[in-house]
């Protein structure tokens, strides 16, 4: 018995360290040092807990009989890693976001918050995973039993019973210490999550280790290892097709879907960007698990006798070799892969059974909302140390009823069975808006039920549920229903057999049923959040009135969150509203995020039926999605008329821009005009002065000086008349109050008015060319201003063109109501430069003495303007040509 | 136009139709992390067309270990370079409020 004694007390020194590692990371978190228990490497690590004793043990046994296929069940859960950008990230921004606390609250979340949903699932994780805990058990007592072989006192089956009962009560204990301590909003347990780190790394190096010794000390070398390999019964490729698909997909589907890998992956997860790490790292942990289960297996067939249990190679093989150390490092490796399995699915379990099956009928018995009194959270943890418990006091129970023996082996795929149905609801919950909670409840039921008539059931033995007849034949004869040939399809593997056709079904139910139901507006909204989880973050509300009062809510969330951590919500919160004080507003918006705090506590469905009340059982409705979507509209279009509306500003910021420069530009004319014009009117009045000075200072003047003299002054006094004449018309056409005198007269008509009102004749050696045919065009306008400005134009053209033959044609054109007259000469053209200033005033082509202030061009422009029309110069024509644009009929403009 | 810091969140909405050579190259590496778990897929189900056990020439163990563990192995390598380049601009964090941020300062010119 020295052995046993000495691996009692090896079992009870590592879990003295274990509970040292969980109490020390529970300090350090305590006192904020959580930087390194919350790093990418532990989250990996915690991850490991997918290899529970079943795996360490068992791979060796599965690959012993089956060879390569074995490592199926690492293959999956790899791939699932490596892509982790496609779900596992979801689910952890999902987890986050909706505060998470196991699969089921999930499934019940996204769903509206079913509870009926949730008490399913978690009663279907009871029933899987009870088995499989106590398949832990069992490994365990296994482990102790070989060794007391080899100290040739064996082990009999009270004392079996004796150490699963002890390892039972150790691991509940423990997990009720260190997975209950508090009731944390975020369901982390950084001792517990530390503990599975170590065990993690114990059982890696213990695999490692026999392995090495396999290869190294017993082989002999890779190549040696290699040969005996090839040699040996699994040597070449002998794995089903179908089991090797079917068996990957099967493992990917269950480390997504076991509540214990839920649980560390999603809940347990303190920060998103671990999983960068974990993507990698995590299938290179499984690689070297894998590695050498080849070798040890291979070895353990060729040194141990025929009758050897396989499933204990990885413990027989040291032990044989005389290697007691190794053995137990590789005994170590064991226990932790199996109790960190059990803590990890305890705390899982007991989480979903206290939130969606104590909580729920506590409330329903204790009254809800504001009539709970007491302090809720000791409930809750009550409940969960409770069902800790129960849940491995039922795992030992059923570990003494199945005797522990073969049967037991076969429920790690059972198990993976099992949970695998909650897979295509969980994927079409989380990537397809249109699931519906009936779809969901439809097909989780067909799917367990084909689970567990075609797998579960059979799997306890023959003659346990089932007789030999009722597998071969059916029931009541119905060989189309016989559990394992369904659909009358024989001689499948029985895993793949449940496999297919739970699945098919089971997707398909949930399918036909989504699209033939109509969901909840609760349902809707939170399908819209978990599909769109990284589209935009700001939630939709689910509560739409607000009769709340916001001090029962309080009352209500510091019995279930604690005192301090209401208090500290609640004032962020108000704060938020910018009230000052610990009250805020019940709005919509501060309902959601209590709602979802108190989830993170006890779970969505229970939450919602704890706020439900308080608020009225105004939940939201159809209308509220509608006034959602509508809001969201409302915004867009809000947003976009504020791009219109900055456009706009743009546009008038550059007018003012252009009003701006003209603006300078005319004041700097006006200057320029007032010098101009002081001048304009001193050179007249210095001749006028000086002639008349003359005349009045000299009396004896012959009259022949006098009169011309007095012609000079007389002309300078016309040209001043002129001028200011020519100034008076262009301010009072400028300020826009001139009165125009609308009539009726052909356009020949004003032109030859204009003509013989200069006096110009074909005599005069300035000769106009007209085409008076097509100026018949009867206008309506201010006939006497149009000519003011034809005669302008012409008597420009006579003034300065200077062609030895000045000629001046005339060219009449109407388009629609539009006539245009231009009138060209074959002078020299007007410069570039000059075309642009000569409507300006006091511009003038050339120091031309041919007289005129400059003025007339301006007053033509200021004219054709009134008239609706327009007078500018017209390039390209040989000469100067201007050409003026006018309506036909004013009045209709 | 400054660099956006939503040119690096693969989740923004598809407002910008053509990104900066980083944002790009994100986009890229993230493409390559969401194909990598379809290429081991593929190449794990290789073996599904092997000749087994009791066929002229079937695969000897040591040749299909050697090709299982060299495509995992490849696989890890492949997922830790692209983890990595995805950590070094910070993809998967969560930058709505920057990536609001920058679409309001972005607005115009993010167009083209």
């Amino acid at each position: 018995m020295g052995q046993i004694n000495l691996l009692v007390l090896v079992s009870l020194g590592y879990v003295l360290v274990l509970f040292i590692v969980a109490f020390a990371a529970e300090r350090a978190a305590r006192a904020g040092r959580i930087k390194w228990l919350r790093a990418p490497l532990i989250y990996t690590l915690s991850l490991s807990i997918y290899c529970t004793a079943w795996t360490f043990y068992g791979a060796v046994g599965f690959a012993s009989r089956s060879g390569l296929e074995f490592v199926t069940i690492y293959l999956g859960p790899s791939l699932v890693m490596l892509g982790w950008w496609w779900i596992v990230r979801r689910l952890v921004r999902i987890g986050r976001n909706q505060r998470i606390t196991s699969i089921a609250d999930l499934i019940s979340s996204r769903f509206g918050k079913s509870n009926l949903l949730a008490v399913g699932l978690t009663i279907l994780a009871v029933v899987g995973t009870t088995p499989y805990i106590a398949l832990q058990l069992q490994s365990v007592t296994q482990s102790y039993a070989v060794f007391a072989e080899t100290s040739q006192s064996g082990l009999d089956q009270t004392d079996q019973a004796t150490i699963a009962f002890w390892v039972a009560i150790g691991l509940g204990l423990f997990t009720i210490l260190f997975g209950t301590r508090k009731l944390d909003v975020n369901e982390r347990h950084d001792g517990v999550v530390m503990a599975i780190a170590v065990e993690a790394i114990v059982k890696l190096i213990a695999l490692l280790a026999v392995g090495i010794f396999v290869v190294w000390g017993v082989a002999g070398g890779v190549a040696p290892m290699m040969e005996k390999i090839n040699a040996s019964d699994i040597g070449t490729w002998n794995v089903s097709g179908g089991r090797w698909a079917g068996l990957t997909f099967l493992s990917a589907a269950a480390f997504l879907c076991l509540p214990r890998m839920f649980h560390v992956m999603v809940v347990e997860n303190a920060d998103e960007r671990h999983l960068r790490m974990a993507s990698w790292a995590f299938p290179a942990y499984l690689m070297l698990m894998s590695l050498f289960v080849l070798p040890i297996a291979v070895t353990g067939l060729d040194l141990l006798p025929t009758g050897a249990n396989p499933d204990m190679f990885v413990l027989t093989i040291p032990l044989s070799q005389g290697q007691n150390g190794l053995a137990m490092l590789s005994f170590l490796g064991g226990f932790s892969s199996a109790t960190s399995m059990v803590i990890v699915a305890a705390i899982a379990l007991s989480i979903m059974v206290s939130n969606h099956i104590v909580m729920p009928l506590w409330l329903h018995y204790s009254g809800s909302g504001l009539s709970v009194s007491g302090d809720v959270r000791y409930v809750v943890l009550l409940a969960r140390r409770v069902s800790i418990g129960a849940v491995v006091m039922l795992a030992y129970f059923y570990f003494r009823l199945s005797g522990g023996g073969a049967a037991l082996a076969a429920i790690g795929l059972v198990s993976f069975a099992g949970v695998a149905q909650v897979l295509p609801v969980m994927l079409g919950g989380i990537f397809w808006r249109g699931a519906t909670r009936i779809g969901a409840l439809g097909g989780l039921t067909v799917g367990f039920l084909i689970w567990g008539y075609s797998l579960f059931l059979p799997s306890l033995g023959e003659g346990v549920v089932y007789s030999q007849s009722f597998m071969e034949h059916g029931p009541f004869g119905l060989s189309w229903l016989a559990p394992q040939a369904l659909f009358a399809i024989k001689g499948l593997d029985p895993i793949l057999h449940c496999l297919l056709w739970s699945m098919l079904l089971n997707t398909t139910v949930f399918c036909l049923l989504s699209l033939v139901s109509f969901p909840q507006p609760l349902e809707r909204l939170q399908g819209a959040q978990f599909v769109n989880v990284f589209e935009h973050g700001s939630s939709t509300r689910s509560w739409s009135s607000n009769v709340a009062q916001s001090e029962d809510l309080m009352v209500m969330a510091q019995r279930i969150i604690g005192a301090r951590e209401a208090q500290s919500l609640f004032r962020r919160e108000a704060e938020k509203q910018g009230i000052s004080g610990l009250v805020p507003e019940p709005t919509p918006e501060f309902l959601d995020v209590l709602e979802r705090e108190l989830a993170g506590s006890v779970g969505a469905a229970t939450a919602h039926a704890m706020v439900a009340p308080i608020v009225g059982g105004a939940a939201v409705s159809v209308d509220d999605l509608l006034a959602v979507a509508d809001e969201r509209a409302q915004l867009m279009v809000y947003s976009n008329k504020l791009e219109t509306q900055s456009e706009e500003l743009q546009r008038t910021a550059k007018q003012l821009r252009r009003a701006n420069e003209k603006l300078t530009q005319l004041s700097v004319q006006k200057d320029g005009f007032l010098s101009q014009i002081s001048h304009e009117l001193r050179t007249p009045m210095t001749s006028i002065r000086s002639f008349s000075e003359i005349l009045r200072d000299s009396a004896d003047m012959p009259p022949a000086d006098k009169a011309r003299f007095a012609g000079i002054i007389h002309s300078e006094t016309l040209r001043l008349t002129r001028l200011l004449d020519d100034l008076l018309d262009l301010s009072v056409l400028e300020a826009g109050r001139v009165s125009l005198n609308v009539s009726q007269k052909s356009l020949r008509e004003i032109l030859d008015t204009s003509i013989i009102g200069m006096g110009l004749g074909a005599e005069t050696g300035f000769e106009i060319q007209r085409q008076r045919s097509r100026e018949d065009i009867l206008l309506r306008t201010d006939v006497d201003r149009l000519a003011q400005v034809f005669i302008n134009v012409i008597s420009n053209a006579r003034k300065y063109c200077d062609a030895a033959a000045p000629c001046l044609k005339i060219h009449v054109f109407q388009s629609n109501e539009q006539v245009t007259v231009d009138f060209i000469d074959n002078g020299s053209v007007i410069d570039a430069g000059m075309r642009d200033v000569i409507f300006e005033k006091f511009s003038r082509v050339g120091e031309n003495e041919a007289g005129g202030a400059g003025l007339g061009l301006s007053i033509c422009r200021e004219i054709m303007i009134r008239l609706g029309g327009e007078i500018f110069y017209l390039p390209g024509q040989g000469g100067s040509a201007f050409r003026v644009q006018f309506p036909r009929d004013m009045a209709q403009e | 136009m400054n660099t956006a810091p939503n040119g690096d969140d693969p989740d923004g909405p598809p407002n910008r139709l053509f990104l900066e050579r980083r944002g790009y190259i994100q986009r890229r590496v993230i493409d390559g992390a969401k194909l990598l778990p379809i290429i081991g897929l593929v190449l794990f189900m290789v073996p599904l067309i092997w000749p087994r056990r009791g066929d002229s020439d079937a695969v000897i163990t040591s040749s299909s270990s050697i090709y299982i563990f060299m495509i995992w192995l490849g696989l890890i390598v492949f997922g830790a370079f692209l983890a990595n380049r995805i950590t070094a601009s910070g993809a998967v964090q969560d930058s709505k409020s920057q990536m609001n941020a920058a679409s309001d300062t972005t607005g115009k010119s993010g167009q083209d």
